[in-house]
């Protein structure tokens, strides 16, 4: 799924045609990111705002290399996280249009075991778990989102499969 | 059904469906959003020292000067007292333009405050002008008297009074908006008053970015259906305090 755009333009993202064309592939991945995490889901609209004024206002300084800005990007989105979870993220008329269109067609319902069996697993591990397997990233670069060395987010990630295993009783994986 | 593959169809995220269209919108958007919306209104009022003294000297020459509220300082521009140092530097003036600074503790602000209620300012029609602008300057004068956190007096510049007006009313025409029906005549009222409220003199005047385009937005995503109820982020004050009906 793409967003429609400027092109992509050869300098830094520090305009707002340049903005838009580096922060647009990053918008369904961020806005899922918050779906799968904030509750009311809804809210998730207001996170993806909070983070793209973060954004815009790091323009001059966002990484110029499409890996590099992904990690930066989730790591603004990992802060505003924080905040919503401290209260700290206000309604805004930036995510009105979102907020609706979130609230229709993510559910807060989930599957009560697997939601179970992750609020088992430590914090850290839990969000490895999520972000290798909901949000897509390799193992070193969840890792490093979480400032785990690689070798140890190997170690944890497979740890925390077993011990999902165990928990939803799943024993052809 | 591996332990991957499990999780995977939990994902809360997997019938998410929100449009291109709306977050391309949002990412246009973003740069206005970020513009510094609250910087000339957190400002807008000055607590110190010398208001006080301030109030109480430039009082008596705004009444020799047939001046009729002892709220009025007689005193324009520039927060300092002409050729007087003081807490705010000339160099680092909190102005927002010419108009006279008044006296928020004054004892007649709220009837000086009624008294300057625009003109051009309307109201849905369950609110009396001068009952509105006096219920919403008490409820500002009292938000300022918290504040003052042991300073002895507050000023504030007349556009920063009527800017206050605009934003008060704005809040009736969009809790007007979100009470009435669906696509009825009330809602399509409350529309047209608050396109036309984004373009208000103060409202423009003390704009420091994007703060009317963001207005204009908000009305023309309500006129559009995008949104089932505006939002009172601005208004809660005033919803807390029993002001909007």
């Amino acid at each position: 799924m793409s967003i429609d755009t400027a092109p992509v333009p050869t300098t830094a993202a520090d305009t707002s045609i340049g903005f838009e064309a580096s922060i647009a592939p990053l918008m369904q991945p961020l806005l899922a990111y918050f779906a799968r995490r904030v509750l009311p889901r809804e809210e998730s609209a207001d996170c993806l705002s909070e983070t793209l004024v973060v954004l815009w206002r790091k323009r001059a300084s966002l990484p110029s290399t499409e890996n590099e800005l992904h990690a930066f990007a989730f790591g603004v989105a990992k802060g505003v996280l924080a905040n919503h979870a401290r209260g700290r993220v206000r309604q805004s008329a930036l995510g009105n249009r979102v907020r609706d269109e979130v609230r229709v067609s993510a559910p807060s319902v989930v599957d009560d075991d697997v939601r179970d069996a992750l609020d088992a697993l430590a914090t850290k591990d839990r969000e490895l778990v999520q972000l290798i397997v909901w949000d897509g990233f390799g193992v070193a670069e969840a890792g490093a989102l979480l400032g785990i060395r690689p070798g140890a987010a190997r170690t944890r990630y497979s740890r925390a499969k077993e011990k999902l295993r165990a928990s939803l009783a799943a024993p052809n994986d | 059904m591996n332990i991957e593959e499990r999780l995977r169809t939990s994902d809360p995220a997997r019938n998410l469906d929100v449009s291109d269209d709306s977050l391309g919108w949002m990412l246009r958007a973003a740069p206005q959003a970020s513009a510094p919306r609250r910087a000339p209104r957190r400002r807008v009022w000055l607590a110190g020292g010398l208001v006080a003294a301030l109030a109480l000297t430039a009082a008596s020459p705004a009444i020799a000067d047939g001046v009729r509220y002892l709220a009025q300082t007689g005193w324009f521009g520039n927060p300092n007292p002409p050729g007087v140092g003081g807490p705010f530097n000339a160099g680092d003036s909190t102005e927002q333009d010419d108009s006279e600074w008044i006296d928020i503790m004054s004892d007649d602000y709220v009837d000086y405050a009624a008294s300057v209620f625009p003109s051009y300012i309307s109201l849905p029609a369950q609110y009396s002008e001068d009952a509105f602008a006096r219920a919403t300057s008490v409820w500002r004068q009292n938000n300022v008297r918290d504040s003052l956190d042991g300073a002895p007096g507050a000023i504030m510049q007349n556009t920063g009074i009527v800017r206050g007006f605009e934003t008060d009313a704005r809040c009736a025409w969009i809790n007007e908006w979100n009470d009435a029906p669906a696509g009825s005549a009330r809602q399509d009222a409350a529309l047209d008053v608050l396109l036309e409220a984004a373009h208000w003199d103060a409202t423009v005047a003390t704009d420091g970015g994007g703060i009317v385009d963001m207005y204009v937005v908000q009305a023309e995503d309500a006129r559009e259906g995008k949104v089932t109820r505006i939002s009172m982020e601005e208004c809660t004050g005033l919803v807390d305090a029993g002001v909007l009906q």
